[in-house]
Protein backbone atom coordinates (compact mmCIF):
# COMPACT_ATOMS: atom_id res chain seq x y z
CA UNK A 1 0.00 0.00 0.00
CA UNK A 2 1.48 3.72 -1.33
CA UNK A 3 2.20 5.82 1.68
CA UNK A 4 2.26 9.69 1.78
CA UNK A 5 2.14 12.65 4.17
CA UNK A 6 -0.72 14.56 4.80
CA UNK A 7 -1.16 17.39 6.78
CA UNK A 8 -3.18 17.48 9.85
CA UNK A 9 -4.16 21.08 11.12
CA UNK A 10 -2.93 22.16 14.25
CA UNK A 11 -5.46 23.88 16.28
CA UNK A 12 -4.41 27.06 18.08
CA UNK A 13 -3.61 25.61 22.04
CA UNK A 14 -1.58 22.97 20.41
CA UNK A 15 0.28 25.08 18.32
CA UNK A 16 0.81 27.34 21.58
CA UNK A 17 2.08 24.68 23.49
CA UNK A 18 4.59 23.60 20.53
CA UNK A 19 5.69 27.54 21.16
CA UNK A 20 5.63 27.04 24.74
CA UNK A 21 7.82 23.69 24.31
CA UNK A 22 10.67 24.79 22.02
CA UNK A 23 11.03 27.91 23.76
CA UNK A 24 11.53 26.44 27.55
CA UNK A 25 13.48 24.40 25.85
CA UNK A 26 15.84 26.30 23.79
CA UNK A 27 15.73 29.27 26.20
CA UNK A 28 17.55 26.43 28.58
CA UNK A 29 19.82 24.64 26.63
CA UNK A 30 21.14 28.05 24.92
CA UNK A 31 21.48 29.81 28.63
CA UNK A 32 25.41 29.29 28.41
CA UNK A 33 25.72 31.88 25.42
CA UNK A 34 24.02 35.44 26.96
CA UNK A 35 21.01 36.94 24.70
CA UNK A 36 21.30 33.64 22.13
CA UNK A 37 17.58 33.31 22.65
CA UNK A 38 14.51 32.02 20.72
CA UNK A 39 12.04 33.53 22.98
CA UNK A 40 11.79 37.10 21.41
CA UNK A 41 10.75 35.51 17.72
CA UNK A 42 8.77 33.15 19.17
CA UNK A 43 6.74 35.89 21.24
CA UNK A 44 6.69 37.43 17.88
CA UNK A 45 5.51 34.34 16.47
CA UNK A 46 2.70 34.16 18.57
CA UNK A 47 1.07 37.78 18.38
CA UNK A 48 1.27 36.86 14.95
CA UNK A 49 0.01 33.49 13.87
CA UNK A 50 -2.28 32.95 16.97
CA UNK A 51 -3.09 36.63 18.31
CA UNK A 52 -5.83 37.14 21.17
CA UNK A 53 -5.15 35.82 25.01
CA UNK A 54 -2.36 34.06 23.30
CA UNK A 55 0.24 37.62 22.82
CA UNK A 56 0.27 37.33 26.37
CA UNK A 57 -0.13 33.50 27.44
CA UNK A 58 2.63 31.99 25.52
CA UNK A 59 5.72 34.65 26.25
CA UNK A 60 4.92 34.69 29.88
CA UNK A 61 4.45 30.51 30.33
CA UNK A 62 7.96 30.19 28.13
CA UNK A 63 9.20 32.75 30.69
CA UNK A 64 8.16 31.59 33.65
CA UNK A 65 8.40 27.41 33.63
CA UNK A 66 12.21 28.14 32.32
CA UNK A 67 12.91 31.33 35.08
CA UNK A 68 11.54 28.32 37.78
CA UNK A 69 14.45 26.04 36.61
CA UNK A 70 16.72 28.87 36.53
CA UNK A 71 16.17 30.30 39.63
CA UNK A 72 15.57 27.09 41.62
CA UNK A 73 18.35 25.50 39.71
CA UNK A 74 21.68 27.42 38.68
CA UNK A 75 20.90 30.70 40.01
CA UNK A 76 19.47 29.26 43.37
CA UNK A 77 19.40 31.75 45.91
CA UNK A 78 22.08 34.14 43.62
CA UNK A 79 19.71 37.11 43.35
CA UNK A 80 17.01 38.99 46.14
CA UNK A 81 13.64 37.93 45.62
CA UNK A 82 13.10 41.63 45.16
CA UNK A 83 15.62 42.06 42.45
CA UNK A 84 14.28 38.80 40.26
CA UNK A 85 10.40 40.29 40.30
CA UNK A 86 11.84 43.63 39.65
CA UNK A 87 13.48 42.57 36.53
CA UNK A 88 10.72 40.04 35.43
CA UNK A 89 8.39 42.56 35.51
CA UNK A 90 10.39 44.31 32.71
CA UNK A 91 11.58 41.21 30.91
CA UNK A 92 8.17 39.74 30.88
CA UNK A 93 6.49 42.68 29.76
CA UNK A 94 9.17 43.30 27.02
CA UNK A 95 8.37 39.98 25.48
CA UNK A 96 4.30 40.88 25.71
CA UNK A 97 4.75 44.07 24.61
CA UNK A 98 7.08 41.84 21.33
CA UNK A 99 4.34 39.94 21.18
CA UNK A 100 1.81 42.38 20.78
CA UNK A 101 4.05 44.23 18.29
CA UNK A 102 4.83 41.36 15.99
CA UNK A 103 0.70 40.58 16.03
CA UNK A 104 0.07 44.14 14.84
CA UNK A 105 2.35 44.17 12.27
CA UNK A 106 2.08 40.54 11.01
CA UNK A 107 -1.43 39.84 10.95
CA UNK A 108 -2.48 40.71 7.88
CA UNK A 109 0.59 39.32 5.74
CA UNK A 110 0.61 36.06 6.87
CA UNK A 111 1.12 34.00 3.74
CA UNK A 112 3.38 31.07 2.47
CA UNK A 113 5.54 33.59 0.63
CA UNK A 114 9.44 34.57 0.94
CA UNK A 115 7.82 37.76 1.55
CA UNK A 116 6.71 37.25 4.88
CA UNK A 117 9.32 35.55 6.48
CA UNK A 118 11.96 38.93 4.64
CA UNK A 119 9.43 41.28 6.51
CA UNK A 120 9.17 38.93 9.60
CA UNK A 121 13.17 38.68 10.09
CA UNK A 122 13.50 42.72 9.39
CA UNK A 123 10.69 43.51 11.80
CA UNK A 124 12.59 41.55 14.76
CA UNK A 125 15.69 43.60 14.66
CA UNK A 126 14.18 46.51 15.91
CA UNK A 127 11.93 44.76 18.23
CA UNK A 128 15.13 43.23 19.66
CA UNK A 129 16.45 47.16 20.01
CA UNK A 130 13.26 48.33 21.90
CA UNK A 131 13.17 45.04 23.73
CA UNK A 132 16.70 45.72 25.27
CA UNK A 133 16.21 49.55 25.86
CA UNK A 134 13.19 48.89 28.22
CA UNK A 135 14.92 46.23 29.54
CA UNK A 136 18.14 47.57 30.35
CA UNK A 137 16.54 50.49 32.21
CA UNK A 138 14.68 48.16 34.34
CA UNK A 139 18.42 45.92 34.69
CA UNK A 140 19.71 49.70 35.77
CA UNK A 141 16.44 50.63 37.95
CA UNK A 142 17.22 47.39 40.01
CA UNK A 143 20.64 46.48 39.66
CA UNK A 144 22.63 48.76 38.34
CA UNK A 145 21.82 51.87 40.28
CA UNK A 146 22.48 50.16 43.53
CA UNK A 147 25.72 49.70 41.91
CA UNK A 148 26.49 53.02 41.45
CA UNK A 149 26.03 53.04 37.90
CA UNK A 150 24.38 55.49 35.76
CA UNK A 151 21.64 55.00 33.02
CA UNK A 152 24.02 55.94 30.39
CA UNK A 153 26.77 53.45 31.52
CA UNK A 154 24.11 50.91 31.70
CA UNK A 155 22.74 51.25 27.91
CA UNK A 156 26.89 51.59 27.00
CA UNK A 157 27.50 48.23 28.38
CA UNK A 158 24.34 47.26 27.12
CA UNK A 159 25.81 47.29 23.36
CA UNK A 160 27.54 43.74 22.97
CA UNK A 161 24.68 42.44 24.52
CA UNK A 162 22.45 44.16 21.91
CA UNK A 163 24.20 42.88 18.82
CA UNK A 164 24.45 39.51 20.26
CA UNK A 165 20.79 40.00 20.55
CA UNK A 166 20.03 41.46 17.30
CA UNK A 167 22.12 38.22 15.94
CA UNK A 168 19.94 35.75 17.86
CA UNK A 169 16.69 37.23 16.42
CA UNK A 170 18.07 37.36 12.87
CA UNK A 171 19.44 33.63 12.88
CA UNK A 172 16.16 32.30 14.71
CA UNK A 173 13.18 34.63 12.65
CA UNK A 174 13.73 32.69 9.62
CA UNK A 175 14.28 29.16 11.04
CA UNK A 176 11.55 29.50 13.53
CA UNK A 177 9.09 31.38 11.30
CA UNK A 178 9.05 29.63 8.60
CA UNK A 179 8.74 26.31 10.64
CA UNK A 180 5.47 27.63 12.56
CA UNK A 181 4.38 29.54 9.25
CA UNK A 182 3.82 25.90 7.92
CA UNK A 183 2.01 24.36 11.10
CA UNK A 184 0.05 27.41 10.86
CA UNK A 185 -0.64 27.68 7.21
CA UNK A 186 -0.53 23.90 5.76
CA UNK A 187 -0.50 21.60 9.46
CA UNK A 188 1.33 19.04 10.88
CA UNK A 189 2.96 16.44 7.96
CA UNK A 190 1.76 12.93 9.16
CA UNK A 191 2.31 9.41 7.98
CA UNK A 192 -0.83 8.34 6.37
CA UNK A 193 -2.10 6.19 3.25
CA UNK A 194 -2.93 7.05 -0.15
CA UNK A 195 -6.97 7.14 -0.83
CA UNK A 196 -8.19 3.82 -2.01
CA UNK A 197 -9.13 3.72 -5.48
CA UNK A 198 -12.73 3.89 -5.80
CA UNK A 199 -13.17 3.95 -9.43
CA UNK A 200 -14.33 0.48 -10.55
CA UNK A 201 -13.15 -1.55 -13.41
CA UNK A 202 -16.02 -1.65 -16.36
CA UNK A 203 -15.74 -5.52 -16.95
CA UNK A 204 -16.91 -6.23 -12.92
CA UNK B 1 10.63 39.03 -9.13
CA UNK B 2 9.61 35.16 -8.94
CA UNK B 3 9.66 33.12 -6.15
CA UNK B 4 12.86 31.60 -6.16
CA UNK B 5 14.68 34.38 -6.86
CA UNK B 6 13.59 36.30 -4.06
CA UNK B 7 14.45 33.17 -1.60
CA UNK B 8 17.97 33.54 -3.60
CA UNK B 9 17.92 37.09 -2.68
CA UNK B 10 16.65 36.75 1.21
CA UNK B 11 18.70 34.62 2.16
CA UNK B 12 21.79 36.09 0.48
CA UNK B 13 20.97 39.00 2.58
CA UNK B 14 19.82 36.96 5.50
CA UNK B 15 23.68 35.51 6.13
CA UNK B 16 25.64 38.88 4.92
CA UNK B 17 23.03 40.65 7.63
CA UNK B 18 24.54 37.97 10.08
CA UNK B 19 27.95 38.24 9.26
CA UNK B 20 28.03 42.05 9.84
CA UNK B 21 26.48 41.99 13.26
CA UNK B 22 29.07 38.59 14.19
CA UNK B 23 31.99 41.31 13.25
CA UNK B 24 30.44 44.51 15.12
CA UNK B 25 29.83 41.97 18.19
CA UNK B 26 34.13 40.46 17.46
CA UNK B 27 34.63 44.76 17.58
CA UNK B 28 33.46 45.55 21.02
CA UNK B 29 33.24 42.13 23.31
CA UNK B 30 37.30 42.10 24.64
CA UNK B 31 39.21 39.42 23.02
CA UNK B 32 40.80 36.73 25.12
CA UNK B 33 43.94 37.83 27.11
CA UNK B 34 47.54 37.25 26.97
CA UNK B 35 48.58 36.39 29.94
CA UNK B 36 52.08 37.47 31.05
CA UNK B 37 54.63 34.65 31.44
CA UNK B 38 55.16 34.87 35.47
CA UNK B 39 53.82 37.66 37.77
CA UNK B 40 54.23 38.41 41.81
CA UNK B 41 50.53 38.41 43.44
CA UNK B 42 48.67 39.38 46.10
CA UNK B 43 45.30 38.09 46.85
CA UNK B 44 43.24 39.05 49.57
CA UNK B 45 39.43 37.09 50.33
CA UNK B 46 37.27 38.67 52.72
CA UNK B 47 34.68 37.03 53.76
CA UNK B 48 31.84 36.92 56.00
CA UNK B 49 34.14 36.40 59.43
CA UNK B 50 36.71 35.15 57.61
CA UNK B 51 40.18 36.22 55.76
CA UNK B 52 42.29 34.35 53.09
CA UNK B 53 45.69 35.86 51.69
CA UNK B 54 47.46 34.32 48.76
CA UNK B 55 50.72 35.82 47.75
CA UNK B 56 52.23 33.62 44.88
CA UNK B 57 54.71 34.14 41.98
CA UNK B 58 52.34 32.45 39.14
CA UNK B 59 52.24 31.81 35.71
CA UNK B 60 48.24 32.11 36.07
CA UNK B 61 48.22 35.94 35.47
CA UNK B 62 44.66 36.35 35.49
CA UNK B 63 41.74 37.39 39.05
CA UNK B 64 39.70 33.97 38.17
CA UNK B 65 43.22 31.71 37.53
CA UNK B 66 45.01 32.93 40.59
CA UNK B 67 41.47 32.05 42.51
CA UNK B 68 41.76 28.87 40.80
CA UNK B 69 45.91 28.05 41.82
CA UNK B 70 44.84 29.08 45.29
CA UNK B 71 42.01 27.61 45.51
CA UNK B 72 43.91 23.92 45.00
CA UNK B 73 46.70 25.07 46.80
CA UNK B 74 45.38 26.37 49.99
CA UNK B 75 42.34 23.93 49.75
CA UNK B 76 39.03 26.12 49.77
CA UNK B 77 36.18 25.39 47.14
CA UNK B 78 35.43 28.07 44.25
CA UNK B 79 31.99 27.55 42.64
CA UNK B 80 31.16 29.89 39.40
CA UNK B 81 28.97 30.15 36.32
CA UNK B 82 30.64 29.44 33.12
CA UNK B 83 29.44 32.13 29.91
CA UNK B 84 29.96 30.85 26.30
CA UNK B 85 30.85 32.73 22.94
CA UNK B 86 30.61 35.59 22.75
CA UNK B 87 31.63 36.61 26.40
CA UNK B 88 33.68 33.54 27.11
CA UNK B 89 34.03 34.45 31.24
CA UNK B 90 33.14 33.30 34.43
CA UNK B 91 30.67 34.90 37.41
CA UNK B 92 32.26 33.39 40.75
CA UNK B 93 29.04 32.44 43.10
CA UNK B 94 31.07 30.71 45.72
CA UNK B 95 34.33 30.90 47.39
CA UNK B 96 35.09 29.05 50.88
CA UNK B 97 31.37 28.12 50.84
CA UNK B 98 30.08 30.93 51.17
CA UNK B 99 27.43 32.08 48.08
CA UNK B 100 26.30 34.32 46.66
CA UNK B 101 22.68 35.37 48.38
CA UNK B 102 23.64 33.11 51.70
CA UNK B 103 22.76 37.28 52.70
CA UNK B 104 20.19 38.86 50.98
CA UNK B 105 21.56 41.26 47.99
CA UNK B 106 25.44 40.08 48.39
CA UNK B 107 27.90 38.65 46.00
CA UNK B 108 30.96 38.58 45.10
CA UNK B 109 32.78 41.34 43.90
CA UNK B 110 36.86 41.94 42.89
CA UNK B 111 39.23 45.19 43.02
CA UNK B 112 42.68 45.16 41.63
CA UNK B 113 44.95 47.91 43.03
CA UNK B 114 42.12 49.56 44.95
CA UNK B 115 40.24 49.81 41.67
CA UNK B 116 36.58 48.28 41.10
CA UNK B 117 36.92 45.58 38.26
CA UNK B 118 35.25 46.54 35.13
CA UNK B 119 36.27 43.32 33.76
CA UNK B 120 35.45 39.59 34.02
CA UNK B 121 37.91 37.73 36.28
CA UNK B 122 39.13 35.69 33.33
CA UNK B 123 39.29 38.48 31.46
CA UNK B 124 41.38 40.41 33.64
CA UNK B 125 45.15 40.29 33.58
CA UNK B 126 47.50 40.81 36.55
CA UNK B 127 50.67 42.74 36.09
CA UNK B 128 53.54 42.34 38.62
CA UNK B 129 52.95 43.14 41.91
CA UNK B 130 48.88 43.52 42.11
CA UNK B 131 46.86 43.07 44.67
CA UNK B 132 43.47 41.46 43.94
CA UNK B 133 40.79 41.74 46.87
CA UNK B 134 37.80 39.73 46.81
CA UNK B 135 34.85 40.97 48.78
CA UNK B 136 31.41 39.44 49.54
CA UNK B 137 29.20 42.63 49.94
CA UNK B 138 26.32 44.16 48.76
CA UNK B 139 25.76 45.76 45.36
CA UNK B 140 28.58 48.83 45.06
CA UNK B 141 31.01 50.34 42.91
CA UNK B 142 34.23 51.72 43.70
CA UNK B 143 33.42 52.64 47.09
CA UNK B 144 33.29 49.00 47.89
CA UNK B 145 37.60 49.46 46.90
CA UNK B 146 38.27 51.57 49.04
Amino acid sequence: MPMTIRARSLPKPHLALVMIAVGVVGRILLAGAANIEPVLILSMLAGALLGSYYTIVVPVAIMGLSDLYFYLVPYGGQYSTFAILGLAAFVYTGFVFVAAMGGFAMRRRLVWRTRTIAVFTAISVPLTVAFDVWTAFGDWLFLGSRSGLTLPDVYAMQVPFTLIHIFSSLLFAPILGTTFLALHLHGLPVPGTAPAETGRAPDE
Amino acid sequence: MRERTQAAVFAAAWLASMVVVLAAVGAVVPARPIVPSEVRVTMVIEGPGWTIEYDASTTNGTAFLLMEEASVNLGFDVDYVEYGWPLDDVFITSINGTRSGDISGYDWHYCVNGRYATLGALHQVLGDGDVVLWMYAPQGGSELCR
